[in-house]
């Protein structure tokens, strides 16, 4: 139990381990990392590739260039950020002047004059906060203007949306929200508040705070509202510009060709989504947030190839939107089923060969039929062999109802109920597009969404139709159908013919 | 006596250290326990070894070790709390910072050799591990600017578990007298760290942290 229980984690979680040697390691080649590492190298490529970034006022390499630097003609607000910073150190967001007085208010209360923000930046270029302690350079930059839906949910610093791409692929993002605790940061180490994103509504799902740690690691709690009055809720927020933003996320692997990253997209009141950074070494933190694995959501896409960024995001979409459908199923006890759905439908009870297996099969979910229709040859591979005596009554059409009523009568006199096999509930007489049919109607087990139960089929020839099932309103209690929850459209036409 | 005091046994030492070498990545990617870097984690183990073998009483060169390592530990911090509003560039401040670190060893070696029978100048081993002690304040000094005052603990508290770990390993007679007569061991360590280094699997920290997410789907 306990290697199944390992097996189930080493197959669903993503670890640090996995991370290191088989993402950054292989997908991430050091030359592109680079590309990551260094945040005006990415600004620059960027803008080339017309991503929208925030506009860089001045770029800080020498001790000189602090001299320089007229603090009067400085804006009221700016960010300063080290060129190779990591996990957010080095960066200040001064989001408003001291009245009367040459200097600036930080997001976490701090005043700080232009010889603390030159200390600053000679901090910065001496290396203190970039990889290695190598030297670097700091840039100042605009400041991101809140936009009004997610700023109520903000303390004074920037909210911003972590995604992870892998492979052009979005897999899983996050809002990160800065809290008092965190002193204005969206830091999670700090305080701030990570709150997963459903991927196909952009709507968020559970949020998570550090709640305390220990000698293992950070313990996280979950939260229902934000810290701060007025305790909004925190789930249920539309991120605005959703589809932009994973625009932008997917974009970003054919730019820089970082199998494995978490890009950084902030949503300005006026300009919409801004991507503020990539990262080639995103942390994990994020499945907390959303309480699923990322490795999972790998496995699910590996050995897919994307060649558009429309088709990568309809694949992040439709396999990992969910959560608010898991919501909908809870609150109306109805699972959500698409109009296509794969199914399992079960070989004959009757027979215990091991050969038989259950089998999954694409049926189309036929709000406009009642009742419910197998293909003959398929129930025949499941076991169903005693349908082959009425195989040449399966393979007629009738196209006079008088005829097809006639020979109903006859068959009911020919197979009265105590004669038929087990399964074989009755016979239907069915119009359809060709004509009449009578088929026979058999019981058969079978597995929709989550649901296992049995179905009333009548058994025909599908092989020329697109689906080899389809589910009826009579065997649809239960479920609520969404169309746009649809796991692959036929290339062929679908088929007309269907009426019951 | 399963654990050699008195005096330092040197002769398995190179070959102690191989093992701790390997010890510090186990704990690192197989439990997940991340700690400070290998020199502090080794010169620690080694600062340990030293100065417990000086004692007859492990017990007593256990207090004695972790007596200096916090005295090292609260001067630097303090330091470094002092220095917060002082406006000096980055390396200055890490050096000053480290003197404290180092005036707190000496400033507790004063007092040890006042008021008990130990003298950790008279002794050239225990003299070693307290230099040993003070050359490991690089990585405190560092973290200590980088990480948070949770994050510079944990990995203070794993490093010296793992060193005294290491330190009773070198002390260990069994131990000892095997890997004096089966050196070729060794290959065996190495294998262990080729194992390590390719190791991609989830460790235990991992499965607590993400526990959470595993109980919510199967339930």
């Amino acid at each position: 139990m306990i290697l199944d229980y390992l097996s189930e984690f080493n197959s669903t979680i993503l670890g640090i381990n996995y991370r290191n040697q088989e993402l950054i390691r292989k997908l991430n080649p050091k030359p592109k990392r680079k590309i990551a590492d260094n945040k005006l190298m990415a600004k620059k490529i960027f803008s080339e590739h017309k991503i929208p970034t925030p506009a860089i006022y001045r770029i800080i390499k020498t001790e000189r260039d602090i001299e320089k630097i007229d603090w009067e003609q400085m804006p009221k607000s700016f960010v300063i950020k080290p060129t190779r910073g990591t996990q957010g150190k080095g960066i200040k967001v001064l989001y408003g002047k001291k009245k009367g007085k040459l200097a600036w208010i930080a997001a976490d209360g701090r005043v700080y004059t232009p010889y603390d923000l030159s200390k600053h930046l000679s901090d910065i270029l001496t290396g203190r906060f970039s990889l290695g302690h190598k030297r670097d350079t700091a840039y100042i930059e605009e400041r991101i203007k809140i936009h009004p839906t997610l700023k109520p949910y903000s303390y004074k610093g920037i909210p911003d949306i972590r995604i992870i791409v892998y492979k052009g692929i979005p897999l899983m993002a996050e809002l990160r929200l800065p809290t008092r605790k965190a002193k204005g940061t969206a830091n999670l180490h700090a305080g701030g508040i990570a709150v997963g994103i459903d991927m196909a509504t952009g709507i968020t799902t559970t949020a998570i705070q550090r709640k305390g740690v220990d000698f293992v690691g950070d313990r996280y709690t979950i939260l229902e509202t934000t810290p701060e009055p007025p305790h909004l809720p925190l789930r249920g927020i539309q991120i605005p510009y959703w589809t932009q933003v994973l625009e932008i996320a997917a974009k970003i692997y054919k730019i820089v060709e970082l199998g494995y990253l978490g890009v950084d997209i902030a949503i300005d009141r006026e300009k919409g989504p801004v991507l503020l950074e990539i990262n080639a070494r995103p942390g994990l933190g994020i499945q907390v947030a959303n309480q699923a694995g990322l490795l999972e959501r790998i496995n699910r896409v590996k050995g897919m190839k994307v060649k558009t960024v429309t088709k990568a995001i309809r694949i992040a979409q439709t396999l990992f939107g969910g959560e608010i459908e898991e919501e909908v199923e809870q609150l109306t006890g109805r699972q959500i089923i698409g109009i296509i759905e794969t199914i399992t439908v079960y070989p004959n009870p009757l027979i215990k060969k091991k050969r038989l297996k259950p089998e999954k099969i694409k049926a189309k979910i036929d709000t406009g039929a009642l009742y419910s229709s197998l293909d003959y040859q398929l129930a025949l591979r499941l076991g169903y062999t005693f349908l082959e005596q009425y195989h040449d009554l399966i393979k007629t059409n009738f196209p006079d109802i008088n005829q097809a009523k006639e020979i109903f009568r006859q068959l009911k006199e020919k197979y009265p109920e105590d004669t038929r096999p087990e399964l074989l509930e009755h016979f239907s007489l069915v119009k359809s597009g060709s004509g009449f049919t009578i088929r026979p109607t058999v019981r058969i087990p079978v597995k929709i969404a989550d649901e296992k139960k049995e179905i009333l089929f009548t058994i025909t020839d599908r092989s020329s139709l697109n689906y080899n099932a389809i589910i009826g309103r009579k065997d649809l209690k239960g479920f609520l159908i969404d169309p746009a929850r649809i796991f692959g459209r036929p290339k062929l036409k679908l088929d007309k013919n269907e009426q019951n | 006596m399963v654990i050699l005091t008195g005096k330092p046994d040197l002769a398995t030492l190179p070959l102690n250290i191989l093992l701790v070498l390997a010890l510090i990545p186990f704990v690192r990617y197989v439990i997940g326990f991340k700690h400070w870097r290998n020199y502090s984690t080794l010169s620690f183990a080694l600062s340990a070894f030293l100065l417990i073998s000086t004692f007859k009483n492990a017990t007593t060169g256990i207090v004695f070790w972790l007596y200096f390592i916090l005295l090292a530990v609260i001067f630097a911090t303090m330091t470094r709390i002092l220095l917060k509003s002082a406006r000096l560039h980055y390396f200055a401040r890490i050096a000053l910072i480290y003197t404290g670190g180092i005036i707190g060893v000496l400033t507790g070696a004063v007092i040890t050799s006042k008021l008990t029978p130990f003298n950790p100048f008279k002794f050239n081993f225990s003299s070693l591990s307290l230099v040993l002690i003070i050359t490991a304040l690089d990585d405190l000094t560092i973290l200590q600017l980088r990480k948070d005052a949770l994050e510079t603990v944990r990995r203070l508290g794993t490093t010296i578990i793992l060193a005294l770990a290491s330190a009773f390993l070198f002390m260990y007679k069994p131990w000892i007298m095997y890997l004096y007569y089966h050196q070729e061991i060794v290959a065996v360590i190495i294998a262990a760290m080729i194992i390590i280094g390719q190791w991609k699997y989830i460790n235990l920290v991992d499965i607590l942290r993400f526990k959470s997410i595993l109980d919510e789907k199967q339930e």
